[in-house]
C-alpha cells in the first residue's frame, strides 16, 4: 500500500486534482493529505479562486486598426521624405557647383561666386605676387630680428643665473672649509696643551726623584 | 492540395502559414484575426494598459510576419507565437521598469475611489492583482491559468525547469492571497 503524500508530492498533483483528472488512487492520496495540511489547503483555495477569476475574464475587444496598411502599405510619410531627401541633395549639388555663399547677416542672402568674380591680367597678377612676396620677406625679417633679440636676452639671463649659482656654491664651500679648519685648529691646540701638561708633570716628577736621590746619596755619605 | 490540412471545415494554422508564405494576404489576415484577440488580452493582462497591449500586439505580429519563413512547423504555432509574445512582454516591462506594481497600474483601482472588494472583481481587479507581481511570476500565471499550458510546456516557453515554474506559480499565488487579505482588511475597516 502506498504511504501518504508529502506537501511537495501533493503540490505536484494539485492542478490535476482540481481538474479531477488524477487516477483514483492519487486522487485519494491528495485528498488524505489535504485533510490535515493547512498550507496545501490554502494553495488549493488559491488555485480555485484564481481559476474562477480566469474563467470570469471577459476578453476585451481589440481596438480597430488598419491591418492592411500596417503590414503591406508603406507609410506615405517615408515616401515624401525620400522626395525631400532627393530634392535636398540636388539643391546642395547646384549650390556647390555655382559656388554659392549663404549669409544670414542682415537677413538671408545668397551670393554666387560668378557675380563678384572678375578677370585679372598676367602683369597685374605678377605685380600682386611680387607685393605679396615683399610683404612676406619683410615679415620674415622682422620675425627673425625679434627672435634674435629674444635669444640674446635669454642667453644673458641664463649666464647671469649660472654665475650667481656658482658664486653661491663657492661661498658655501669656503664656509665649510673654514669650519673644518677651525675644528682642526681647536683639536690641535687641545692636544698641544695636553702634551705640555704631560711634559711639565713628568719634569716635576723627574726633579722630585733627583732630589730624593740626592738626599739618599747625602745620607749615605754622612753615614760613611 | 491543402485539403488534408483542414479540420472540421476550419483551415489549420499550417495551411494558412503555407498560403501566407506563398504570398496570400488573405491567409495572413486569417492568421492575424485568429490570434489577435488572444494576444491582445494576453498583453493586456501582462501590461495592464490597453495602449501598451496594442503596441505589443502589433510588434509581435510584425515580428511573426517577418520571421514566418523561419517557422519550421515542428511545434504548435500558438506556442511559437506566445513564446515571441512573452519575449516582447518581458522586454517591454523591463524597459518600462514595471517589474513590480507601477503607479499607472495601481491607478486602475485608485481611479474609482478607495479599494473595496468589488474593485477586485472582473477584468480590472485581475489586472490590478497581476500588476503587483514580478514579471516572471506574471508569465507563469498567464501561461497556466489563461493559456492552459502544462508545467513542462511553461518550462519550455520560459527556458526554466519545471520545478522552477511550479515554485514561481505557488509564490505568485501566495502573493495574490496576501493582496486579497489586505483588500478584505480595508473592506472590513471601511
Amino acid at each position: 500500500m502506498k504511504t501518504e503524500y508529502s506537501c511537495e508530492q501533493c503540490k505536484e498533483q494539485l492542478f490535476d486534482f482540481v481538474n479531477s483528472v488524477l487516477p483514483p488512487l492519487e486522487q485519494q492520496l491528495v485528498d488524505q493529505h489535504l485533510q490535515h495540511c493547512d498550507e496545501c489547503n490554502a494553495d488549493l483555495t488559491d488555485i480555485w479562486n484564481l481559476q474562477s477569476k480566469a474563467t470570469s475574464w471577459r476578453d476585451e475587444r481589440v481596438p480597430r486598426w488598419n491591418r492592411r496598411q500596417f503590414f503591406f502599405e508603406p507609410s506615405p510619410w517615408p515616401m515624401r521624405m525620400q522626395w525631400a531627401a532627393s530634392f535636398a541633395s540636388v539643391l546642395v549639388l547646384i549650390l556647390v557647383l555655382m559656388e554659392a555663399r549663404i549669409s544670414t547677416v542682415g537677413g538671408l542672402t545668397v551670393d554666387f561666386a560668378a557675380s563678384d568674380s572678375r578677370y585679372v591680367s598676367q602683369p597685374e597678377l605678377m605685380q600682386q605676387l611680387a607685393s605679396v612676396q615683399n610683404l612676406q620677406r619683410s615679415e620674415l625679417d622682422s620675425s627673425v630680428q625679434k627672435l634674435t633679440s629674444q635669444q640674446i636676452t635669454t642667453n644673458q639671463l641664463l649666464l647671469r643665473t649660472l654665475l650667481d649659482a656658482s658664486r653661491q656654491e663657492r661661498r658655501k664651500d669656503l664656509g665649510n672649509m673654514l669650519v673644518l679648519w677651525e675644528q682642526a685648529q681647536d683639536q690641535r691646540s687641545v692636544s698641544t696643551e695636553e702634551s705640555l701638561r704631560y711634559l711639565i708633570a713628568s719634569q716635576i716628577q723627574d726633579r722630585r726623584e733627583i732630589e730624593d736621590l740626592n738626599d739618599a746619596l747625602l745620607q749615605v755619605s754622612n753615614n760613611f | 492540395m491543402y485539403r488534408e490540412l483542414t479540420m472540421f471545415g476550419k483551415t489549420t494554422d499550417e495551411l494558412l502559414i503555407q498560403k501566407a508564405l506563398a504570398g496570400s494576404e488573405r491567409a495572413w489576415f486569417g492568421l492575424v484575426r485568429r490570434y489577435e484577440k488572444r494576444l491582445y488580452n494576453y498583453s493586456l493582462r501582462m501590461t495592464g494598459s490597453p495602449d501598451d497591449a496594442m503596441d505589443i500586439l502589433q510588434d509581435v505580429l510584425m515580428s511573426v510576419y517577418r520571421n514566418l519563413s523561419t517557422y519550421r512547423g515542428d511545434g504548435v504555432f500558438a506556442a511559437w507565437l506566445f513564446r515571441i509574445a512573452s519575449f516582447r512582454c518581458t522586454d517591454f516591462l523591463r524597459r518600462r521598469g514595471r517589474q513590480f506594481a507601477s503607479t499607472d497600474e495601481v491607478d486602475v483601482i485608485d481611479e474609482s475611489g478607495p479599494v473595496t472588494g468589488n474593485d477586485m472583481d472582473g477584468n480590472k481587479g485581475l489586472m490590478a492583482m497581476m500588476s503587483r507581481l514580478p514579471t516572471e511570476q506574471k508569465h507563469v500565471i498567464e501561461l497556466k491559468f489563461f493559456q492552459h499550458f502544462t508545467f513542462d510546456e511553461i518550462a519550455g516557453q520560459l527556458g526554466i525547469s519545471s520545478n522552477t515554474a511550479k515554485s514561481r506559480l505557488y509564490a505568485a499565488l501566495k502573493k495574490m492571497r496576501e493582496q486579497n487579505e489586505n483588500v478584505m482588511m480595508v473592506k472590513e475597516g471601511a
